[in-house]
Parts: structure tokens; sequence; C-alpha cells
């Protein structure tokens, strides 16, 4: 089921966004309640009337019905109830949009630091917008403090985090700082990671719990940098991943299987081995196609069965060798059944669908399913339900 | 001392080092010494260990082994100064971590 | 709107230069030139494509460019990434950075067997005074305690080292008191016939957590005609007592390795399959040394270096094909030379390092506290000649580090610039003992034209490469020895 992260409601006495934290006052006393940035989150209008007189903080009310004693913000008729829930931390803006930051049960929750990138993937899902200067996403000061510390993972990404520097180290102290238990998938080019002073500055500010994703799309420094559109990425990318690696971060590395680069993944998976054989996870990523992807559509898409003996063959390699390794966004369907235990449901919940035929497969629960943005251009042909 | 046979080498068209290299390869087989001859040349001079062996296939073999060696030497001109750069980086921060 | 630029736009120039490597042109079967970097990253060009690369003619688009400046054996642009090479060569230099990790103790020369091969200047059993004191035995420890590496194993030999076995309980319970104050990792190995296990001893070896190294030599026949022991069925003996440990001791704990005798070279078969009926899943091929009673040998015992290595090619290739029908078996020296090239770490066997591990890896105690470079040290000083001599036990380990020993022993190994090592391409795999050398040539550093060390590892390691580029069988297989010897796990859910 996908579950948007978006719904739509009406507003009283909320001037401009505001950021705040859901919180069930049907079992909990607002006297215990400390934080700032808390709304009443309620199904029960007596309830609301009856602690409306006593808070000063926002109500969001499912219903329709407004208590008439309080005169402080309000969000009601909630369009699509269901998307919402205890310690969702949303943004409700004047205008009756709701947007879900932080969805507390989606095991897949991210951060999204900034729109600016100093690179141009030719498959960029989510290229940036044209900017001057280098944005940040203030929100994330607010949201940090409110994230329920049991989470699980959060996500860091954007755009480049690291082009935030300062601000980047100052994000990483803080999510230490509120959720020291909490693991977290910062996802970056690591190119200004080539700069050791800055590895060194984040590696003490992330938590030990933390792990870089950081994509390399080939062994040959020309095909990286043609895909990364960059110059000189592959070079800073590598000397980045050193850094980090010096200062004991985790490292994930990031590989999108591409008419480019698939016919060299035994190359490239000896290239990391005898690289960086230190990395903690390989991720081959078939891509998500919207954004550049969808225009470069059909300059990029092979289907993965045309490489099946090197993909299982350079899965097996890594494997022996003690790195782990995963693949990402492939449909059981597509890839040999050999490979099949290196494939995870890699999708968002939210952004996922199946086709019909996916009804009959005997797989549909293990499986990743496909992008709920791809179309039946930007599908494989390979789709077919498989039978125990 | 006189050798078996000996072989004039240019200085000009073989680097000396490569000439060395070259003789060392057929110290097991052959006493040899190098005594100066006309201009640039030298003379490469063959005493052989065991009676038996061929003049003729030392000749073309170390003609050939002549040119491997000045080929490896082309190949250190251009990079012996960054293998020692290389493997002064490498032992240089092979201090342990504190 | 295509914005994108084609990849012809980030090639930084047609031409590349080259960064350091060795080659050589591999024979037939494979009629391929090798190229090996400084890392130990291997590619094959053939031999018209290597002409054109040295002379800067390959094409910078193409792939056999591509898989070698991934190997960084050439680059285009501004930017060779000597820093990133750097770090791989560091990796393939970490021996470097710990000290000595393996501490030999020589506990007694004391032996009941008479092997015709034996190394060891051994002494009858009623020569009590070759055995180590506990005077002695205190320096070992302070000495073992004392060196900079955290993780060390302590190997206990002899002789026959069970004829000295409450010295070995003694150290063995003092070290393991005081490595913690002391901040090591230690772990045990004995070397021993085997032949005078007890209850109290299998004990002792289960409590310590001990592995264990015995020797056999092939079938019954074989190992008794070799080592003799009053008239006792050896073999036996000693296997008796590997299955008894067995009992207590999991398989992969004990080990045993063969001493091949000019006897063994016409039963290449016999000796391996000896190794798998009685259950090993590797075996060790070591020919005869020089030293000790060895050297003394009557001529009809010896042998050349071509008898052996044909006979090791024999064997390796038999044990190929019974890896291929499914069963996982390997040769120990083989393992250790393909865990140098077949991954980003060195071997680390303390022979085949440049420089040489003696001191530096490896420190020899003996039972009357001398100190040596390695167990041939100490053989060629009961001959005579105590060149690699460290010092004696009751000095400070700082002092026995820095002895003219360790120094000369350092210096006539570094491979980088020895003639002869320093071109060839399997140098960054190799190695030679300047003690080796010294017995062999009358100098430390030998010439590698006459070196039968060089010849036989030449010959190996021509035969492991064509065996690794000529079937992906093979490939595989070897790879599978490698990554054991390396000790790397795989990441498979059920490993």
């Amino acid at each position: 089921m996908t579950l948007p992260l978006h719904t739509y409601c009406k507003t009283k006495r909320i001037s401009h966004p505001t950021i705040c934290k859901l919180v069930d006052i049907t079992y909990s006393n607002p006297n215990d309640l400390h934080e700032m940035d808390f709304a009443y989150f309620t199904e029960s209008y007596n309830h609301a009337c009856q602690y409306a007189s006593s808070v000063e903080r926002p109500l969001v009310i499912l219903g329709s019905s407004v208590p008439d004693n309080f005169n402080g913000k309000i969000a009601y008729s909630v369009e699509h109830p269901e998307r919402l829930a205890a310690n969702d931390i949303i943004k409700i803006y004047p205008n009756g949009r709701i947007n879900i930051l932080i969805r507390n049960s989606d095991p897949s929750n991210s951060l999204f630091v900034t729109e600016s990138c100093n690179s141009k993937c030719i498959f960029c899902s989510q290229p940036p917008r044209n900017s001057n200067g280098i944005d940040i996403n203030e929100d994330i000061i607010q949201i940090i403090p409110l994230i329920d510390s049991n989470l699980n993972t959060i996500g860091i990404t954007g755009g480049e985090p690291t082009l935030l520097e300062d601000k980047f180290v100052d994000i990483l102290h803080n999510i230490k700082h509120y959720l020291p238990n909490t693991y977290v998938h910062i996802l970056s080019n690591g190119r200004k990671l080539s700069s050791r002073d800055l590895s060194r500055e984040l590696a003490e500010a992330a938590s030990e719990n933390a792990t870089w994703g950081i994509p390399l799309y080939s062994h040959s420094k020309q095909k990286h940098d043609y895909l990364v559109q960059t110059s000189g990425a592959f070079i800073e990318t590598i000397r980045g991943i050193y850094n980090i690696a010096a200062f004991r971060q985790k490292i994930e590395i990031r590989f999108v299987l591409t008419t480019h680069n698939a016919y060299y993944l035994k190359e490239y998976v000896e290239f990391i081995w005898r690289n960086m054989p230190f990395i903690d996870h390989l991720a081959i990523m078939a891509i998500e196609p919207i954004g550049y992807a969808k225009y470069y559509f059909h300059k990029l898409w092979i289907e993965p069965y045309t490489v099946s003996d090197d993909l299982m063959r350079s899965l097996e390699y890594l494997e022996q060798r003690g790195i782990h390794a995963s693949l990402y966004n492939f449909p059981l369907c597509t890839i040999p059944v050999e490979v099949h235990r290196f494939a995870k449901k890699s999708i968002s919940q939210w952004k996922t669908k199946y086709l019909d035929t996916c009804e009959m497969c005997s797989l549909k629960k293990q499986c990743c399913g496909l992008f709920s943005s791809s179309n039946t251009v930007t599908t494989s042909k390979m789709i077919h339900a498989l039978c125990d | 001392m006189e050798p078996n046979f000996s072989i004039a080498v240019s200085t000009e068209l073989y680097p000396l080092v490569a000439m060395h290299r070259a003789c060392y390869f057929f110290i097991d087989r052959c006493w040899i010494w190098i005594s100066p001859n006309d201009g640039s040349l030298v003379n490469i001079n063959f005493l052989k260990k065991d009676i038996e062996l061929c003049e003729n296939k030392i000749k073309l073999e170390f003609s050939n082994e002549l040119i491997e060696q000045a080929v490896r030497y082309q190949i250190d001109q251009e990079t012996g100064e960054i293998r020692e750069a290389i493997i002064s980086a490498a032992l240089k921060e092979a201090l342990p971590h504190s | 709107m295509d914005w994108a630029l084609p990849e012809s736009n980030f090639i930084e120039s047609d031409s590349y230069m080259l960064l350091p490597f060795r080659y050589k042109l591999l024979n037939t079967p494979i009629n391929k030139c090798l190229l090996v970097s400084d890392a130990g990253e291997h590619f094959l060009l053939a031999e018209d494509d290597f002409r054109d690369f040295i002379s800067k003619k390959l094409d910078v688009t193409c792939e056999p460019y591509k898989s070698l400046e991934a190997k960084n054996i050439a680059y285009t642009g501004n930017d060779p990434m000597l820093d990133l090479i750097a770090t791989k060569v560091r990796t393939k230099k970490a021996y470097l950075r710990s000290g000595p990790s393996l501490h030999e103790i020589v506990v007694t020369l004391r032996c009941d067997h008479s092997c015709h091969y034996c190394q060891v200047t051994r002494k009858p059993l009623s020569n009590v005074d070759c055995d180590m004191s506990k005077v002695t035995a205190d320096h070992v420890i302070r000495n073992i305690l004392e060196s900079p590496s955290r993780d060390i194993t302590v190997e206990f030999q002899g002789g026959e080292p069970l004829l000295n076995f409450s010295i070995i309980e003694y150290i063995t319970h003092k070290l393991d008191t005081k490595k913690e104050e002391w901040g090591k990792s230690i772990s045990y190995t004995i070397v021993s016939t085997l032949h005078h296990i007890s209850t109290d001893i299998i004990n002792f070896f289960v409590k310590y957590d001990f592995n264990i190294c015995t020797s056999i030599d092939g079938p019954e026949w074989l190992h008794n005609s070799n080592r003799q022991c009053a008239g006792a069925n050896t073999y036996k003996k000693t296997v008796n007592a590997i299955y008894r440990l067995r009992y207590h001791i999991e398989s992969r704990k004990i080990s045993a390795l063969t001493t091949i005798s000019k006897q063994a070279l016409g039963y290449t078969k016999e000796v391996v399959d000896t190794y798998i009926e009685l259950g090993f899943d590797s075996i060790f091929l070591r020919p005869i040394s020089e030293y000790g009673f060895a050297s003394k040998m009557p001529s009809g015992k010896a042998y050349s270096i071509c008898e052996y290595l044909d006979f090791y090619i024999g064997a390796l290739n038999y044990i190929l094909e019974i890896n291929r029908s499914g069963k996982f078996f390997t040769e120990v020296y083989s393992s250790i030379l393909l865990s140098s090239i077949l991954t980003p770490y060195s071997h680390g066997y303390i022979d085949l390092r440049s420089p040489c591990g003696g001191g530096i890896g490896t420190i020899v105690y003996n039972y009357d506290g001398g100190v040596f470079t390695c167990d041939e040290a100490r053989m060629i000083a009961e001959m005579g000649n105590s060149q690699f001599k460290m010092g004696h036990v009751s000095d400070s380990y700082n002092n026995l580090i820095s002895s003219d020993a360790v120094y000369v022993c350092m210096n006539s190994s570094i491979t980088e610039c020895i003639p002869g090592c320093d071109e060839c391409a399997y140098q960054p795999f190799c190695g030679e003992c300047p003690v080796q050398s010294l017995v062999n040539n009358g100098t430390p550093i030998s010439n590698r034209k006459d070196s039968v060390h060089c010849k036989k590892h030449k010959t190996l390691f021509d035969t492991l490469f064509e065996l690794l580029y000529s079937s992906d069988d093979n490939k595989q297989i070897l790879n599978t020895w490698a990554l054991h010897q390396a000790e790397i796990v795989s990441a498979h859910p059920r490993c």
C-alpha cells in the first residue's frame, strides 16, 4: 500500500509554516509534556475541548469539529487521517497542506538537508533545482530534537550534504546528541571528503552508528566521471572514501546498473576488493525512473537478465571475500534465482507498486516491487509471476 | 685474459646501465668483462664457463637481452622517481594510530 | 533537453603516463606478458599490446587501458593518485608496523627420533643440560612481553618439546597470567612428534587453546623409513596421537607437514592420499633443508631442486584434481603465495618478506638463552657461525632488536634494491632469507642467478600464474585457497 507523505486540512490561526510533533493526548497527560512544538492529535472532540483551555500548543484534530473556547492554532478536517500517526513530525502550511517529514512507523525516513549538489549524475532521480549558492533546509534544526529517540534508522540526504560543511557537522552533532541509539545512513558523493580536515570533523561529529553511502559507478575514471558528468569526480570520491575510512566510519558503496557499466561488473568488483576491501556493504542498484533517469531512460536502461552471469559471479565474488552485497530495486523475476538472497525490499513503502501479474506471484511478499513512478516504458519487460 | 668472443656495443645506442644488466643475466654461463673500444663503442667480452656452450646462441640471446634491458631502463626512467615517492609515502605514514 | 556531455568529454587526454610496474613474459600455454604493480595487482597483455603500451600507443578509451589504469599501472591527466597507491603499498607492508609477532622457543634439543634429514643438532635423551631452565624461561617471558606487537604467537619447538613439558607449562601459564596487564593477545602452538602426549598434556592443550603441528611424511612405510625411533612404528604412534587429540581439540587446530625426502619423489599421489585418508584438509610439502644433520647426509639422500619442483608441480596438479571433484584440500605453501597474489594483503610469511622477517617478524629463543633472528640462524650457530645471533635473552628487548644481526638481516633482504629481484615481476610477493643465502652462497645477498631459492620461487610463481589464467576452474579453486589462507571469512549468512 502506498502511503503518500502529505495530506490537506483546514487551518485556523496558522499564519506561517509550523513544524510540530504529533502526540496523542488520548493517552497522555498534557502536564507531562514539556517540549515546545508539540501538537495535540485527537479523534475525540470532547477530549480536545477538555484540554483546549489549558494548552498553548497547536491542535491537530482529525474530525471537523473545533472547540470554540480555544484561541490557539488549529488544523482540522484532515483529508486523509490514515496518513497521520502519533510521533510523526509534520509541517502544517497556512494553506492547509500538511507534509509528513518523519513518519515514525516507516523504517526509511530521510532528512533532506539541502537541494544543492556538486555533481550531475546522468540518472539523478532528484535533480537539484537551479539555485544560487548553497541552500540549507532550515527545518532540519527544528526537526531533530523532535524525532522519537527510539527511531531505528534515519537517512540524511539531499542534494549533497557535505556542501554544507560546518553546518553539516552541526547537524551530525545534533543527531548524535538527540538520537544516540539511531542508526544514521548518510548519502553523499564523498567528493568533498577528499579534504582530510572536513572528513575528520564529520567523522568526529557522526555517531558510531553512522554509515556513509557513497556511489562509485565504475572501475574506470573516465566512465565514472561521465556518469557523474563531472571531471575529477572519480579521484575525489576515492580520496574521500579513504579519508573517512581512516577515521573509522562505516562505508557502503553504491553502484547503479546501466548499459554503460553493466558489462564491466567483474572488473568493478575486483577493483572494490583490491582498493577498498574494508567497506561494510556494496549495493548494486537499478535506476529509479524519475528525474534525469526518466529523461535518459533509453540511454541507461539494461535488462538485468542480459548480465545474469556477471551479476551472479560478481555477487559471489564479493561474498566470498567477506563483503556484504545487496541488490536494490530489482524485482525478483528479473534476476536469476541464485542471487535472490542478495535482493532486498529496497523501495520505500510509500513509493512501491505492483503490477496485476504480480498478484499471482509466490514471491510477492519478499519482492521489492516496482517504483510507483514507473510506467510501461520505464518498466522491465521481464516482469512475470514466479511459482514455487 | 682472452675472451672466446666479444660483442661491440655503442654507448650512444644503448644505456650503460642496460649493458650491465644484460651482462648480469649471463654470468652463470660466462665470465664477462667490459673493455673500451674506439669512440663510443665498448667491447663486451665473453669467456664460456662450459666449452660446450654454443657461441651463436649466446650472441643472439645477448642481443635481445640488451634490447629487453634498454626497454626496462626506459620504463625505469619514467617511473623510478614515482616509485620512490610512493614507497616514502607508504612508510612515512606507517606509524601506529595513537 | 539533452544536456549530458558524451563520454569523450571526460577523457583527460589521449596520452598516458606509466606508473611503476614490473613484468615478465609468461610462456606457453599463456603466451602473454604479465604486468605487476607495486601493490601486487596484475594484468595480462598480449605481446603486441604490451609493445603498444610501453610505446604509448594503447587507446585510452579501450578496455585493456582502463584496467591498467584501475590497477595503477598507467594514468591520464595530472593526478597519478600516488597517495592512494601508497595506501595500498602500505597495506602490503603492514607487517612492518607491529614488530615480532612469532616467538619460537626451543625448549630442548633432546629428541628420541633420528630422522635422517633433521635440521636440528639434536641431542640424546640423557642430555638434560640441553633443556631450557626456569631462569632462561623467565627472561624469555620478559622479552616476549616487552616486544611491541599486541598479537603474538608463541611456538614451542625442539628437539622434541614434550620432553621438557614442565617448562612449556611454566612459560604458558606465566604468559597467560600476565598477558592482559601487558595488553597482549597470545596464541600458542607446539611442533611435536606427539609421541609423548598424555591425558595431562591433552588437558593442558585444551586449556590454553593450543594449535598442534606434527610431521607426517607420507604413507606408513615412507614415514617410518624417514623418521626412525628405536624400531618403533613412528607413523602409527603419531597417527594414534592425532586421533586421540581430535576427541578433545577441533580438527582445524591440528595440522601436519611433510618433509619430502628423496624416497618420496616417486610417490606424489600416495603422499597426498595419506593426508586425505587421515582427515586433513591441507598439506605442506616442504623440501629437505640443508642444515643440521641434513647437510651431513650421504649423497644418496640428497636431490636437486628440479627433482623437487617436478614432484611439487605433480602434487599440485593432483591436488587441483581433488578439488575439482568437490573436496576442498589445499597445499599450504601455494596458499601462502596465492594469498599475497590474490588479496590486497601480504601473506606475512617470515621468509618471503622484503625486508625479511628475521628479528623484526620472528625471534627464536634457544634452550641456552641464545636469541636468534630465525631458526636457520640458530642452526648455523650450532655449526659455528654466530653471525645472526642477536644476543642473550638476559639482555633487554631493545638491545636485542637493535643488534647487528637484525640490521644485517634487514639490510640484506630489501628486494626492492637487490639486482635480479628489483625488476622481477614476482618481487611484491617474494623475498629471500639472508641466512639461507649465507649458507648456500657464502654471502647474505645471493646472486639471484645462482640462487636455488630464486629458481624454486620463479618456477612456483610461473606455475601458479599459469594455473590462474589457463582455466576458470583452477582460478576459482586457487582463489578459495588464498582466501582461506588469509582467513577471509565469507559474508554468506551460513558462514
